[in-house]
């Protein structure tokens, strides 16, 4: 298709544009038209509800309209080539997760360069993801499922959102680091990943931490180890993969806060200003808390340092566990 | 039981409490008009809504935003009785004896039956919802990826024959269904098929995209050649009998109560929404039927089984979603949503720790579809008024929200393109005698086939024999095998004595 050859131009042509008029955008006059928050999956997702909670609060402070705008399709693809090429003046902005850092090393097609065509506004949120099993499979920790898949290289299956999230890649990760062989199951999303393993049709499982909190608090599903670098306040019991004896295991589900390539900095100081201070409000702490996420407010060095940390560290990880690049 | 209905009654006194009776009110108004416009989505208006809920009482936001769901079904049939457009999935079914129905100055009975059964099939959903909820888990749990893959196979098989005219006619254009759900992204693989480099089609065609233009579209491009240029009021759609008859409520009513068992049951089965339900319930109906050949031509039982089915199961989709904490679709995943924004997480411990919003939820179902059969009941005169708008007016006016509605789906010119694809296409099919409906039908239930097909393999490791090794699963296969022997035992009996098809089938 040409059109990452017109995107190279208009980004271009763009970006002289931005060069040349720093003044226009003004920080105090921001937003003066709508700005559309566009989320790369359909309505109902983490992502989408994050944005909408985010847009009713920027609305509000910011005086201006924020509306959220699903463009789903291609894991994310779709909304971030849509961002990518929308003008970067503030009015098109993106609320994304992992797949951001992922995709550029999943698709054959390189769909977009996250550091050239985004310009990075904040770390919102992140949420770990865990290893858990069914109370029948009879596994209690991480050291009985490389134990039982060591014995029997057949026995294992785990589940997991779908091929490509962060919870099958570290699955992945689990395989390569154990030495263990295990079939993996994608499932749509992650509610019906979790479903699979409650009726036990897959005795392990892997998803962002959030959709297991309920069945665990019931004791319906028992928590193996979470993938944080320490523990949740959410499972202050459950260990992390570090204290399971995997050094260095972490990986997460992160939502970025983003915008096209080139954005005035005046406009990037007021959207990150104000994006802190709601995250930093406690009531909406509480929300992204029981929705499983640690709020981070990590400003745009912190968003850069770890897009620059993670698409090495994904693209490896994808290369090294034979996932097959679609 | 008992506690059952002590928590009924907490829950209407909690439902009847002013502000929540004005916002299920708000829900279920807002439901029915979105589900009378073609293609606008129960799922954008409900999180167009979100933010809306967020300074609201949990109990208010879970209540409205329910009763958009639900409210939303009244309205969907309306359009595909009187149109011919299915303005929502679950109701494409509807159109293929709602718009016979309506061509034979019959739409108030349909829309008549479509009210009874809305209300039988709802009233059994929530009914269920009392009094299964705390028992689901293991009910559901019996469905695994086996049991799903036989079931859809089952409801392919019976389903292929689901529209009127030829057989093989039928069957082909069911696997054209199936050919079409492959394009997009493979579960298994993550890799694309069939997309032939447009990245629109990652996630393959839209559901309603198809549905729309196969129906309204293509039946548009059908009448408007078939309409005198002058004078042309409406489209010969006479109104003649606005109410059912008693003949007609004894005709509809068994249809009724098996689409309402049929509707609960997909409700239960992880992942097989409303829109399955339907469709399997009207391929049950004309399985059984003594006249089946009467189906696509005006059959009552055809509004009258898809129509309690869907309700059913849109109030049977609350179970899971409310006692488990996993949606079953997308909707639910979005009052979940809402609800953590709240900070409540449901799950097996919300009947005991939230009932102000578990037994709230439910008298509130009751409550709701209360108001939507009262308040749509004495509409159904109006909306058949409809048809005495001039065709000029009315058609291009539909086809205008049909353009927004697909459009908004996922923001996509390409999905507006592909439905005026689809309906130039389902020109075509009607001119050749093709009937557009087994697309659906294939595009609906083939991926949930292929989907839990490999799965089980992948468990298996492998072994077919998995599918006949689970006591659900070889039920499932046995009744596949009985249906093909039996069709086959039929088609060696015409071959042998060639039986005289009734004349309602050349109209």
């Amino acid at each position: 298709m040409s059109s990452s050859i017109s995107r190279r131009h208009f980004t271009a042509g763009v970006a002289g544009v931005a060069l040349a008029a720093p003044g226009l955008a003004r920080a105090a006059d921001y937003p003066q038209r709508p700005v559309r928050i566009v989320t790369g999956f359909a309505p109902g997702g983490p992502a989408d509800v994050l944005a909408r909670v985010l847009a009713a609060h920027l609305g509000e402070k910011l005086n201006g309209t924020f509306i959220v705008e699903n463009h789903p399709g291609a894991g994310g693809n779709i909304g971030c080539n849509f961002v990518a090429r929308a003008e970067p003046d503030g009015t098109t902005l993106m609320v994304h997760t992992s797949a951001l850092v992922i995709n550029p090393s999943l698709y054959k097609k390189k769909p977009y360069d996250v550091v050239r065509d985004f310009t990075p506004l904040m770390e919102l949120a992140t949420s770990p993801n865990i290893f858990f099993t069914n109370p029948q499979s009879g596994l209690t920790s991480m050291a009985d499922v490389v134990a039982r898949a060591k014995a029997d290289p057949q026995a294992l299956s785990f589940s997991s959102a779908g091929i490509g999230t962060p919870p099958h890649l570290s699955g992945e990760l689990l395989k390569l680091r154990a030495g263990i062989q295990m079939v993996h199951v994608p499932y749509p999303g992650g509610g019906p990943c979790v479903a699979a393993v409650l009726q036990n049709t897959v005795p392990l499982g892997c998803v962002s931490m959030q959709a297991t909190l309920p069945m665990i608090a019931a004791g319906k599903l028992v928590p193996l180890a979470v993938t944080g670098r320490s523990r949740s306040p959410n499972l202050p019991n459950v260990p992390t993969m570090i204290e399971a004896g995997f050094p260095d295991f972490v990986t997460d589900t992160f939502m970025a806060f983003i915008g096209p390539a080139h954005m005035p900095q005046p406009v990037v100081e007021v959207l990150v200003r104000t994006t802190q201070a709601i995250l930093n409000d406690a009531q909406v702490h509480q929300q992204l808390f029981t929705e499983g996420y640690e709020v981070l407010a990590g400003g745009p060095d912190a968003m850069a340092a770890r897009i620059a940390r993670e698409v090495p560290m994904w693209a490896a990880l994808i290369d090294k566990a034979g996932v097959g690049q679609v | 039981m008992e506690s059952s209905f002590a928590g009924l009654a907490h829950g209407f006194e909690v439902a009847l409490q002013w502000h929540n009776l004005i916002w299920c009110f708000a829900g279920v108004i807002v439901g029915n008009m979105v589900g009378v416009l073609p293609g606008m989505g129960v799922l954008s208006t409900i999180s167009i809504l979100l933010p809306l809920t967020f300074s609201m009482p949990p109990v208010a936001a879970l209540l409205m935003l329910s009763g958009i769901y639900y409210g939303a079904q009244y309205g969907g049939a309306i359009c595909s009785i009187l149109l011919n457009l299915p303005c929502h999935p679950p109701h494409a079914v509807t159109c293929l004896d709602g718009y016979p129905m309506t061509k034979q100055g019959r739409g108030g009975v349909a829309l008549g039956i479509t009210m009874l059964a809305a209300m039988v099939g709802a009233a059994f959903g929530i009914g269920q919802m009392m009094v299964l909820a705390p028992y689901i888990a293991s009910i559901a749990f019996k469905f695994g990826p086996q049991e799903i893959c036989a079931l859809m196979l089952l409801g392919l098989l019976a389903g292929s024959t689901l529209a009127k005219g030829s057989p093989i006619k039928g069957v082909s254009m069911t696997l054209f269904g199936i050919l079409l759900s492959l394009a997009g992204t493979d579960i298994n693989t993550g890799n694309e098929r069939f997309t032939f480099g447009y990245i629109e089609l990652s996630d393959g065609f839209e559901l309603v995209a198809i549905s729309l233009g196969l129906f309204g579209i293509a039946e548009f491009l059908k009448s408007v050649n078939s309409v005198a240029p002058t004078g042309a009021r409406s489209v010969k759609l006479g109104v003649r009998d606005l109410r059912p008859t008693r003949a007609d409520l004894r005709q509809g009513l068994p249809p009724i109560l098996r689409g309402t068992i049929i509707g609960s049951l997909c409700s239960l089965i992880p992942g097989t929404g409303p829109t399955i339900a339907s469709f399997i319930a009207y391929a049950m109906e004309k399985k059984i039927s003594k006249s089946p050949e009467r189906f696509g031509y005006g059959a009552i039982e055809g509004v009258a089984a898809p129509e309690a089915s869907t309700h059913s199961a849109v109030q049977g989709d609350f179970i899971p979603t409310m006692s488990l904490g996993i949606p079953g679709d997308a909707v639910m995943a979005l009052l979940l949503g809402a609800l953590m924004i709240h900070g409540i997480q449901p799950g097996p411990r919300l009947i005991v720790e939230q009932p102000d919003i578990f037994w709230g939820l439910i008298a509130s179902f009751w409550i709701g579809n209360l108001i939507l059969v009262f308040l749509n009941v004495p509409l159904i005169g109006i909306w058949v008024k409809l048809l005495m708008v001039p065709y000029r007016y009315l058609y291009p006016t539909a086809l205008f929200f049909v353009c927004i509605g697909v459009f908004a789906t996922r923001n996509e010119m390409f999905d507006v393109a592909a439905t005026l694809g689809f309906g130039a296409f389902g020109y075509l099919l009607l001119q050749l005698g093709f009937e557009p409906a087994p697309i659906l039908l294939g595009f609906v239930l083939g991926p949930r086939l292929e989907e839990n097909f490999r799965r089980s393999l992948l468990l298996s490791r492998g072994d077919l024999a998995t599918f006949i090794d689970r006591p659900i699963s070889a039920v499932f296969i046995g009744l596949c095998v009985l249906l093909l022997l039996a069709q086959a035992f039929a088609a060696y009996r015409k071959m042998r004595a060639p039986v005289r098809v009734p004349m309602s089938a050349f109209e």
